[in-house]
């Protein structure tokens, strides 16, 4: 299938690939299937969802930049994305403004996909120490 | 909105799992316990407002920044 994004071009996938999101993210309650896609030998990722063509998010997975980033939250909120194996992404928003540099990385609502169900959801973690806008290279 | 009265240490119960109770009050401000189960995420309303602002934000991005990054 093709999908058309406002700010990455034409996409091509399969319907196993699209994600679920069935509360959506916050603030786009009502967009409910995305798809992941990497950025080529960068940590970065895109969420791209199909139902808004121009509503793309940058996505960054921290694991090599931020190893000591330990997101926790109850195993009982991941219980909508389905069985929870090993197979579970955990990702960040970043919001990209005039140069890289500047960039933030929202730590406090991560994306965790369930890799294996194709189900995702944004989940809220409270810890104090955890930035909404994180600045990531300074 | 339902407006329920309440002393301190007295309890309100939500769909028979969950209760909050007022645990004490300050001035204006209010401590409350609220018990529920773990799968109910419970969060002062502003954090939410938040990550709201920060999402509609981040689909403003730069996008040709981070096409021509490379590591």
């Amino acid at each position: 299938m093709v999908f058309e994004s406002k700010n990455l071009g034409t996409l091509e996938y399969n319907q196993e690939d699209v994600i679920n999101f069935s509360k959506g993210l916050l603030a786009f309650e009502d967009k409910k299937e995305f798809l992941v896609i990497r950025n080529e030998e960068t940590e970065f990722y895109y969420l791209q969802s199909l139902e808004d063509d121009n509503i793309t998010f940058i996505m960054i997975d921290l694991k090599e930049a931020m190893p000591n980033y330990n997101p926790e939250v109850e195993v009982e909120q991941l219980q909508d994305l389905g069985e929870v194996n090993h197979n579970l992404g955990v990702y960040n928003i970043c919001t990209v403004k005039d140069n890289l540099e500047e960039m933030t990385v929202n730590l406090v609502g991560p994306i965790v996909i369930n890799l294996d169900t194709k189900k995702g959801k944004q989940v809220i973690v409270s810890k104090d120490e955890y930035s909404i806008k994180h600045k990531l290279f300074s | 909105m339902l407006a329920l009265t309440r002393k301190k240490g007295e309890t309100i119960v939500i769909n028979d799992d969950i209760e909050i109770t007022v645990l004490g009050t300050n001035g204006d401000q209010v401590k409350l316990g609220i018990s529920a189960p773990k799968n109910i995420p419970v969060f002062r309303k502003e954090i939410y407002e938040q990550i709201q602002a920060e999402n509609k934000e981040s689909v403003k991005n730069n996008f040709d920044l981070v096409k021509n990054y490379k590591k």
